[in-house]
């Protein structure tokens, strides 16, 4: 969230999927990718 | 004197002695409970000596192996046991490597051959991923429907799985009608009938329930469940008549005048009646910094920032150790009332008590960002980075 907010979309985008690999329901990083993709 | 010293000295010695003989032959040839202790610890205790023939040598070998580290070793002897006979114990202690090298999956299936529910409950109570915890609950369920279903279940209503919730609860409340369980799962049928529009059969339930209730404290307890989900539906004249008659036959109980306070301030808080009752809240309360903390907790929930702010203060001044929640909802307190310099302090304060690091430097991240001031947002993003522990690429995939 941090890095997304400082335009740092790589490594948000990077971290978000990564949440999404241990759970899959994580709604901050789902949504999270939504607005990034 | 020496005379009776002397002749009760030498039975001491001749009673301690079969005492000790005594433990350590329970110890070596004892029970599962025994072998159970050891493999779970790292005590240290190591038994070297048993022959070659006893029926459990394989499995001594295996726990000596892994004492030492020698993982795989352990592993392969007790494939080779299990493979060969339904050594439960074997099975078991094959999950505890397996689950160390992190083959989680593998070691519930392990435990689930061992049918060992216990442990299976225990993992799925400590896992994070909700696959886990769903393949573990699952796996105990199929084991022990009765004993482990409330925790399958409990899983299943949180993650809203409706469907297998029902088919699952149905089915052991019919299948098991003597159960001890019985009460439990009819309070989980109720509420779940309650928040998916069957009120009335819910009320009726829990009326059923409180009519069959053995004890006076077990009727109270289920009126307060009651109480409780009328409190959650926002139906506030029903709630206020249950505490009521609560409060009225157990006056001494802090959390029915707190729910009352609460009730009465949705209720418009007419002659100021909820202050009446939180106050009778905080004089009941041993813990008086949490009693101002759920209070101001409870105030910023309803964005009265003066009062939440009041009562938090209070709660910090009643308890020299206050958790990382308060420091939490004090910044948020002062983020919301527009003094973000101070919601940053109160969030340092809390970074200096050490308290759930990863979270507060989160919170503080988000914080700088609000006021513009990104180099500092970014050292809390990279601290968080060093801080949590994000798993490589190698066991993200053995985890799928």
């Amino acid at each position: 969230m941090i890095y997304e907010r400082l335009g740092e979309y790589t490594i948000a985008i990077e971290l978000y999927e990564k949440i999404l690999i241990i759970n899959p329901k994580n709604k901050q990083a789902l949504s999270g990718l939504n607005r990034l993709k | 004197m020496k005379k009776q010293i002397a002749d009760v000295f030498p039975r001491i010695l001749l009673l301690s002695t079969i005492l000790v003989v005594v433990s350590f032959t329970g110890r070596n040839l004892s029970s599962l409970k025994y072998l159970r202790v050891i493999y779970s610890s790292s005590s240290g205790l190591r038994i070297f000596d048993l022959p070659a023939s006893h029926p459990r040598a394989a499995l001594w070998t295996a726990n000596m192996y892994y004492q030492i580290g020698e993982d795989q070793k352990a592993i392969d002897i007790l494939e080779r046991v299990t493979s060969l006979s339904d050594d439960l114990n074997a099975l078991y202690f094959l999950g505890v490597i397996q689950k160390s090298n992190g083959r989680v999956f593998e070691a519930l299936n392990t435990w689930a051959k061992a049918l060992d529910g216990r442990i299976l409950v225990q993992f799925g109570n400590q896992a994070r991923g909700v696959a886990k915890q769903e393949i573990a609950y699952r796996l105990a369920y199929n084991i022990d429907p009765e004993l482990y279903s409330l925790n399958y279940l409990r899983f299943l209503y949180r993650q809203e799985n409706n469907e297998q919730f029902e088919s699952v609860i149905l089915k052991v409340i019919k299948d098991y009608p003597h159960s001890a369980f019985q009460e439990q799962w009819n309070l989980l049928l109720a509420r779940y009938y309650f928040f998916h529009g069957n009120q009335e059969t819910a009320i009726t339930m829990y009326l059923n329930l409180i009519d069959m209730a053995k004890s006076r404290q077990k009727k109270h307890e289920i009126l307060a469940e009651l109480g409780k989900i009328y409190k959650m539906d926002s139906r506030w004249q029903e709630a206020r008549e249950i505490y009521a008659q609560l409060l009225k036959e157990e006056p001494n109980t802090p959390l029915y005048s707190y729910a009352l306070g609460v009730i009465l301030f949705e209720q418009g808080n007419k002659f100021g009646e909820a202050d009446r009752y939180f106050e009778k809240f905080i004089s009941l309360s041993d813990n008086k910094g949490k009693a101002y903390y759920m209070i101001g907790k409870f105030y910023y929930s309803k964005y009265e920032y003066g009062l939440a702010l009041a009562n938090v203060d209070k709660a910090f001044k009643y308890n020299s150790s206050p958790l990382f929640k308060w420091y939490i909802l004090l910044s948020n307190i002062h983020r919301d009332m527009g003094d973000i310099e101070k919601a940053i302090k109160v969030l340092i304060e809390a970074k200096q008590k050490n308290t759930n690091l990863m979270f507060v430097e989160y919170k503080l991240g988000l914080l700088y960002l609000d006021s513009e001031r990104y180099e500092d947002a970014r050292t809390s993003a990279e601290t968080i980075l060093k801080i949590m522990v994000i798993p490589d690429e190698k066991s993200l995939k053995t985890r799928q």
